[in-house]
């Protein structure tokens, strides 16, 4: 796309170094890296300067080597800012946002669902999509998951008491 | 004490479990539990390519099927720096338009249902028969359409099919003023509707809620206007909103929106441009990633995509419009009436049959009770007959 | 097929009792087409209900996930005798697209013994009525014999249920 967002420099130099990197693909996209410790302050910009008062979600994403947490902010005015963390592959944890998004109460129990990413500070962790019979600590969205077949996951059981019923 | 309301509704779409916590009548708060249609279709992108994933992606909801599968084949073909030919564009949009058409009748019957108009209820699903014959003229299916493919769009619109759609529309339109001012000014549905459900402009906006809720809170947002695709900059369109904050607002919107994208549709196959209907996409796209969205009927739709070199995406992340307005739905009703459960979750059109057992608690009398769907909107409608003298006489 | 419908229906009008077991809801919106003035199965006597107890053909959509899995048994368990269950569309059969995704069971018969399939994705509300009169048949005929064009139809073999969670 050769479009151009307008907002590029500004945002560049209004974070400084809170911002690992700011890329803009395309006009109303930005993409802002920030840390554990930075992301809080990046959000709070973006919702007091940029005008971004919607949380469209946040995800989990598996990279293999790490896992990245990405917030994805809308502004009418400015377009689509998306927040990346990285987080290390053991213990993967940041902070809950939801005292500033309240939007984000749902989403944020989706990802710890599903990747196991832990949200300290979150009021109310349950279980949003999985199963009360699926075991505690398998989370099906990272890369190296596999079903094991010898093991329970909710359902039917079979005769074995696995997965493979007849 | 709790009431848990069961897991299946004889009208609609998927399970939902609620937790009520009641005191007489009144909730004093509301649990959901969202699990019942979880699949796994994240995961299984990642497993197939992208012409295989497409047929998995439109069936993540039956209803906005064609959104979901835009929504894929945009972002794809923006990782892959496609541009995709004008007609496709337009043709798609055409099937973008009829699909918000579809849904938004189904809605009206269904609130009707919901609320004991049944009579409503059979008119609006008679009307939609014309749009689901155009559809099935168009692309071959009732639902689930699949007319979109990489790079464009699978077939064409001939003379024919485009003066059978404007026939059609043109009733459709002199119908949806009826239905319009049916629901937005009849004085027992205004009644029945108004004040119930309440979300205010400013919870709206900070609880994240999308599509014709968040609108009918006076939110004027709307993808198509905020961050065109397809060939939306160029057909002439208004967002609607409603300052109501409540069901009727909701109902408003949805109201305009009809009629809106009946219009849309007749200006687009009017204004149909020739050409070529696909281009051959490459067989893999390079590494990057995507925001891709799209306003289905029910709201914002986003999907994120990762790619890396492959036939195959490394990550897909959905957000339905639903899973937003949840939090709207736990804001509306706490405080309200038990009553008020069956339209203020209809109201948010729940892409997700709401029918999942729900159980009340009252923390008064240590009672609690399940009820089935159909219970409780029984209970909904003798309450509103009884206390409001409200009824169809269905 | 409409001359048998009414046939039957003067016999018997079946009510019937719709499930989603986690589908992409086509299918179940097909269903109530059929109720409404363009198909209207209701005038045969065929009502859609909403409690297991008044019901005699359990048509079930959706590839069952695990935990809709307990619940579908649960609701077989309420219907009196005789009930018959009808698997829609090709997630009801087989799982469908949903085959090989981690939450789906594959199939409706993996948890109950069903009696008919209706094919489509989703099948047209003209198929699914021929479904039902299908089943019909096997209620008329009373020994579960699918009604079939093949000479020998095929006996339907009720295996024992599997085991579901709670």
């Amino acid at each position: 796309m050769t479009d151009e967002n307008p907002m590029l420099a500004v945002v560049k130099q209004d974070l400084g170094s809170k911002a690992v990197e700011v890329t803009a693909p395309r006009r109303k996209r930005m993409i802002i890296s920030a840390t554990p410790e930075t992301y809080r302050d990046v959000i709070k910009y973006l919702q007091d300067k940029m005008d971004c008062y919607h949380l469209s979600v946040l995800q989990g994403v598996d990279n293999r080597t790490n896992f990245e947490v990405v917030y994805h902010f809308w502004s009418d005015r400015n377009g689509m800012f998306t927040v990346k963390v990285a987080l290390p592959h053991d213990k993967p944890a940041i902070g809950t946002i939801t005292d500033i998004v309240p939007a984000a109460i749902l989403y944020e129990r989706e990802v710890h669902d599903l990747f196991g990413i832990e949200f300290p500070g979150h009021p109310d962790m349950r279980r949003l999509l999985l199963n009360d019979e699926w075991p505690k600590d398998e989370h099906p969205l990272r890369k190296d998951w596999k079903m094991d077949e010898k093991k329970f996951y909710g359902g039917v059981k079979s005769s074995t008491g696995g997965e493979k019923s007849g | 004490m709790k009431i848990p309301i069961g897991p299946q509704h004889p009208a609609l779409k998927e399970p939902v479990g609620f937790m009520v916590n009641v005191e007489g009548e009144r909730i004093k708060s509301l649990d959901l539990d969202v699990s019942y249609n979880h699949r796994g279709i994240e995961k299984g992108v990642e497993q197939r390519d992208f012409n295989q994933s497409l047929y998995l992606i439109e069936r993540i909801c039956g209803i906005c099927s064609h959104a979901h599968a835009t929504n894929f084949s945009k972002g794809i073909e923006e990782l892959m720096n496609l541009e995709i030919p004008k007609r496709a564009a337009y043709i798609r949009l055409i099937v973008a338009e009829l699909e918000r058409i579809h849904s938004h009748y189904l809605w009206v019957g269904v609130a009707g249902h919901e609320i004991g108009f049944d009579t409503l209820f059979m008119y609006t699903w008679r009307d939609r028969e014309l749009v689901q014959d155009l559809l099935e003229i168009i692309s071959g299916n009732r639902v689930n359409y699949a007319i979109n493919c990489l790079g464009g769009v699978r077939r064409d619109l001939n003379e024919k099919t485009i003066k059978l759609a404007l026939d059609h529309l043109k009733k459709l339109g002199e119908r949806a003023v009826y239905y319009t001012k049916l629901a937005t000014t009849e004085e027992t549905m205004v009644d029945r509707l108004s004040g119930v459900g309440k979300l205010p402009y400013e919870k709206a906006k900070s609880l994240g809620s999308v599509g014709p809720t968040a609108r009918g809170s006076g939110v004027d947002s709307d993808v198509r206007r905020d961050d065109p695709y397809l060939a939306y900059a160029e057909v002439p369109f208004k967002v609607i909103t409603a300052n109501n904050c409540d069901v009727l607002g909701r109902t408003i919107v949805r109201a305009g929106e009809l009629a809106q994208s009946i219009e849309m549709t007749k200006w687009a196959l009017e204004n149909l441009p020739p050409g070529e209907i696909k281009k051959a996409p490459p067989r893999s796209a390079p590494p990057g990633e995507v925001i891709s969205r799209c306003e289905a009927p029910r709201g914002e739709l986003v999907h994120y995509i990762k790619s890396n070199n492959t036939d195959k995406a490394e990550r897909f992340g959905v957000r339905t419009p639903t899973m937003a307005n949840w939090p709207s739905v736990v804001e509306g009703l706490t405080g309200q009436n038990i009553a008020d459960i069956p339209i203020v979750v209809a109201a948010i059109d729940p892409c997700l049959s709401c029918t999942s057992r729900t159980t009340f608690v009252d923390t008064d009398s240590r009672k609690s009770w399940v009820w089935n769907w159909d219970e409780l909107r029984n209970y909904s409608i003798r309450w509103y007959r009884e206390n409001k003298g409200i009824y169809w006489g269905d | 097929m409409f001359e048998n419908l009414v046939k039957w229906a003067r016999k018997k009008s079946p009510w019937i009792l719709l499930f989603n077991s986690g589908s992409c809801n086509g299918c179940d919106i097909e269903v109530i087409a059929a109720v409404t003035p363009r198909f209207d199965i209701e005038r045969f006597g065929i009502q859609v209900k909403g409690s297991p107890r008044h019901a005699d053909i359990l048509v079930v959509t959706g590839p069952v996930t695990r935990q809709q899995a307990s619940r579908l048994r649960r609701i077989y368990d309420q219907m009196p005798d005789p009930k018959y269950v009808v698997a829609m569309g090709s997630c009801g059969s087989t799982g469908g697209v949903f085959k090989g995704l981690y939450n789906v069971l594959e199939g409706v018969d993996k948890v109950l013994p069903v009696d008919a399939y209706v094919a489509g994705c989703p099948p047209r509300p003209d198929e699914i009525i021929d479904g039902v009169v299908a089943v019909l048949g096997m209620i008329e005929s009373g020994d579960g014999r699918a009604r079939s064009k093949r000479k020998d139809p095929i006996r339907i073999e009720r295996k024992p249920l599997p085991e579901v969670t709670a």
